[in-house]
């Protein structure tokens, strides 16, 4: 018996030590990883200079790991130990409550709060006194599964006062009582655009344009949606089903970017596919987009400020305005909007998520 | 490279047994010296030379000292040794220590030399500096043969983390070894325990240690769960490393000295280093603390003699004032304890000398990982609770229920009962269940491999 307890031991830590490279061997090599929305390393080129100077074995390094036969298998592995067997709350910053993934923020970054207020009173300022300027805050998901389940969370009401002491000649926008948690991607930090219509009424209702008639959306179902946060928590959630809501208005609408030639349109299903299926909404991050509504029956246009959250609401807006003009200050420096976009008289509506106003320094 | 890396782990590791397994028995120790030059040059490739000329000074000199043994040419050539060894330790590692102390005394502005620590230098200093000795006292003969003093010094499971080998535990090995069943499966069980207290257990705690840091919240709670986090993180890091050398060690049939010996159990301080880190205090007892005459000397002699090797171990530990503090704490209270606190303590029952070690313990290595003294000063008030900030907060409750079941098993795994335990079942159940849980082990650790990073070991800045 003990023969047989030492062979096996020895033939389980051979299989492991062996086997596994040589599955990595024979595995070709994958170029990206969806789940977790990057290229992945590729195999370095052996180099003297490489050898010496260490970069070659760095990279070896990340190829390696990068590489590793069944990677998202193996990580799946660990978090589930992590939450089922050592009853972890969260692994790396990452939670499950009620079927939804989340990321922990646990406190107000002081200097990049501060400093996001600076910066959006700087924008209000150099606006035209035409401009009716609006502002409102996106709840993260925190919101609903942090704050009512025990996980340490930002001080929401600290957060929400200090914006409305801070930010000057902007008209607040509530928009915290409107939602909750199912209100929002079960693997994403992203709200769901089919369960936007409160939103959206608070938003016109404030700003004094009319309200879309909601029940003229149809809505198309693109399945599955793996959210941001179902890749990098490595957690078996069910994907989503992402649901865009088009329309006549959605449909003519035309799509211009200052970063791509040639026009685009509200919805780009094809980009479903790619590295983030969320990039279906004004096909995802860009600087300085326009879209146009030929046919709208007003002259009025909208500045909105925004993040990625913008993209999946600025086309239920669509129908209120005439044209729509959205701005990424992540990517679109504030020093240039006045040879770019044109605020004579517009609507000037800053949105912005809890996160990013918690993580501000991105603004430029 | 570190033990605990797919690299060393699915390349280096395999690539090394294999080549060992199959060439002649009078190439090994070629092959392992060239693969152990070959893991520190991944990590360390500008001082792979250091650690060449460290490994032939000690050989040239050992050599000499031998063909003039019992001569006044040997005691130079031992002087010798030990100053080229310890000129190497004293600037890699000490200089901008003595230049910022100067600086501190003095309040001159001599810059700094900012040279980068090469990883492992005190240990196979001190590996290279006792086989000159021990050769100088004719406890072993020189090796004549550069390639097997080589693998003597550099050989990977033990080159940058310990245990510290002395030439004479594995002087028949080096010339001459053999491997069977019991010792090739009991080192790949010993070496997959510790890597799984290393990856599972260690690195956990370690990142438990780093919120704490990053974290707003200064509550007592939080204080003492860091505290707790980094009692267990350094000695399951340590110890973790310890039992891959030793398990490496008996694939490749060498025999290591056990360097950890559950250490949390001890009810003295003086046990404690009885059972911490072994081949260190032995290193310090048989070269320093003997030669000066040990306990066999006038009582203040005596106590200058702990005193000596307490400072000397702190520093050993770090070029830094928190770490001599730390080395002469526990100076103080070793010498407390043989003057009279041990007779005190053994009347007290089983209980309260544990307390009492752990408290010391806890505190001890609350001051070693500090980053300075005031920064020591600091976060010892926080755990004894004399900042005045509150008990608990949102932070160090919601991390001590994330953390609750690591720590406990972990408390757990530092006394002998889990060992106890496996090894009181049958033999049919072992045979079954020893093969599952390195398994399981190998697949967890994997896993935690492949989604982390880079997780380097605690040991490495000495």
């Amino acid at each position: 018996m003990t023969k047989i307890r030492q062979w096996s031991t020895l033939a389980v830590c051979a299989l492991f030590l062996f086997g596994l490279p040589l599955w990595h061997l024979l595995s070709p090599d994958e170029e990206f990883s969806k789940s977790e929305r990057r290229r992945l390393e590729q195999l370095p080129e052996l180099t003297l200079s490489g050898v010496v100077g260490g970069e070659y074995f760095e990279e070896m390094e990340d190829y390696l790991l990068d590489q590793f036969p069944k990677r998202d298998a193996f990580r799946s592995v660990k978090s589930v130990f992590s939450f089922s067997v050592l009853r972890q709350k969260d692994v790396g910053g990452f939670y499950r409550q009620g079927g939804h993934l989340g990321k922990l923020e646990t406190a107000l970054d002081e200097a990049q709060f501060s400093y996001g207020i600076r910066k959006l009173n700087e924008v209000r300022e150099a606006l035209p006194k035409s401009c009716a300027v609006y502002y409102a805050v996106i709840p993260d998901k925190n919101v609903y599964l942090a704050q009512p389940n025990g996980y340490p969370h930002i001080d929401y009401d600290d957060m929400l006062r200090r914006l409305r002491e801070g930010l000057e000649n902007m008209t607040e926008i509530s928009l915290f009582d409107l939602l909750d948690a199912n209100d929002y991607y079960r693997t994403d930090a992203h709200w769901r655009q089919e369960n936007l219509e409160p939103v959206v009424s608070r938003i016109t209702q404030a700003m004094g344009v009319p309200t879309p008639d909601w029940s003229s959306w149809q809505p198309q179902e693109l399945y599955p949606f793996q959210g941001v946060y179902l890749g990098q928590s490595a957690l078996p959630v069910e994907p989503d089903t992402l649901v865009y809501l088009g329309n006549d208005v959605t449909d003519a609408s035309q799509v211009s970017s200052l970063e791509a030639s040639g026009g685009s349109t509200v919805y780009t299903p094809d980009r479903f596919s790619g590295m983030d299926g969320y990039d279906t909404f004004l096909s995802g991050a860009q600087a300085l987009l326009t879209v146009e509504n030929p046919l709208a029956d007003t002259d009025r246009r909208l500045i909105l400020f925004r993040d990625s959250f913008g993209s999946s609401l600025a086309p239920l807006l669509l129908e209120s305005y005439r044209e729509i003009t959205l701005v990424d200050l992540r990517y679109f420096s504030s020093s240039l909007l006045g040879d770019y976009v044109d605020f004579d008289g517009a609507d000037v509506l800053f949105l912005y998520s809890t996160s990013i106003l918690n993580s501000a320094m991105l603004f430029k | 490279m570190v033990f605990s890396s797919v690299p060393f782990l699915y390349v280096f590791l395999p690539v090394v047994l294999l080549c060992c397994f199959v060439v002649p028995k009078r190439f090994k120790n070629l092959v392992l010296l060239a693969a152990s030059l070959f893991f520190y040059y991944y990590g360390e490739r500008a001082y792979t030379s250091l650690l060449l000329i460290s490994s032939l000074s000690d050989y040239l000199h050992s050599l000499y000292i031998e063909k003039h043994r019992g001569t006044q040419r040997a005691k130079i050539a031992l002087v010798s040794s030990i100053a080229v060894n310890l000129a190497l330790l004293g600037f890699f590692k000490y200089a901008d220590f003595l230049i910022s102390t100067v600086n501190s005394l003095l309040r001159t502005s001599i810059p700094l030399l900012k040279v980068p620590l090469p990883i492992g230098i005190s240990f196979f200093t001190f590996q290279t500096m006792s086989y000159t000795i021990d050769v100088y006292r004719g406890r072993v003969h020189a090796q004549k043969n550069l390639v097997t003093m080589g693998t003597f010094v550099c050989l990977f499971p033990q080159l940058v983390a310990g245990p510290i080998v002395r030439y004479s535990d594995i002087t028949l090995e080096l010339e001459q070894r053999s491997t069977t069943l019991d010792e090739v499966s009991a080192g790949a069980r010993r070496f997959v325990v510790g890597l799984a207290k290393k990856v599972l257990v260690a690195n956990a705690m370690g990142e438990l240690c780093g919120l704490y840091r990053s974290a707003g919240e200064q509550t007592t709670l939080f204080a003492l769960l860091y505290a707790a986090a980094f009692t267990i993180q350094i000695y399951y890091d340590f110890s973790g490393y310890s039992d891959m050398a030793i398990g490496l060690g008996l694939l490749f049939g060498f025999h290591f000295p056990e360097n950890f010996n559950y250490p949390y159990l001890s009810r003295s301080v003086s046990e404690f280093w009885r059972r911490w880190h072994m081949t260190l205090g032995g290193w310090f007892r048989d070269y320093v603390y003997i030669p000066l005459g040990g306990n066999r000397v006038p009582r203040l002699l005596y106590i200058r003699n702990i005193f000596v090797v307490w400072a000397l171990t702190g520093l050993w530990h770090g070029a830094a004032w928190n770490f001599v503090v730390w080395g002469l704490l526990f100076g103080v209270l070793l010498t407390a304890e043989k003057l009279f606190l041990d007779k005190w303590l053994q009347k007290c029952g089983r209980i309260l000398p544990h307390v009492y070690v752990m408290a010391v313990v806890v505190l001890s290595f609350v001051l070693f990982n500090a980053s300075s003294m005031q920064g020591a000063l600091a976060d010892i008030a926080a755990v004894l609770g004399l900042t005045g900030a509150p008990f608990a907060g949102t932070l160090s409750l919601y991390y001590l229920k994330s953390y609750a079941v690591l720590l406990a098993v972990s408390v757990v795994g530092c006394t002998p009962w889990p060992k106890k335990l496996a090894l009181a079942l049958p033999e049919g159940v072992r045979a079954v269940l020893e093969p599952v849980a390195m398994a399981v082990l190998l697949l967890l650790v994997t896993a935690y491999l492949v989604d982390g990073s880079f997780n380097p070991f605690l040991y490495f800045r000495f």
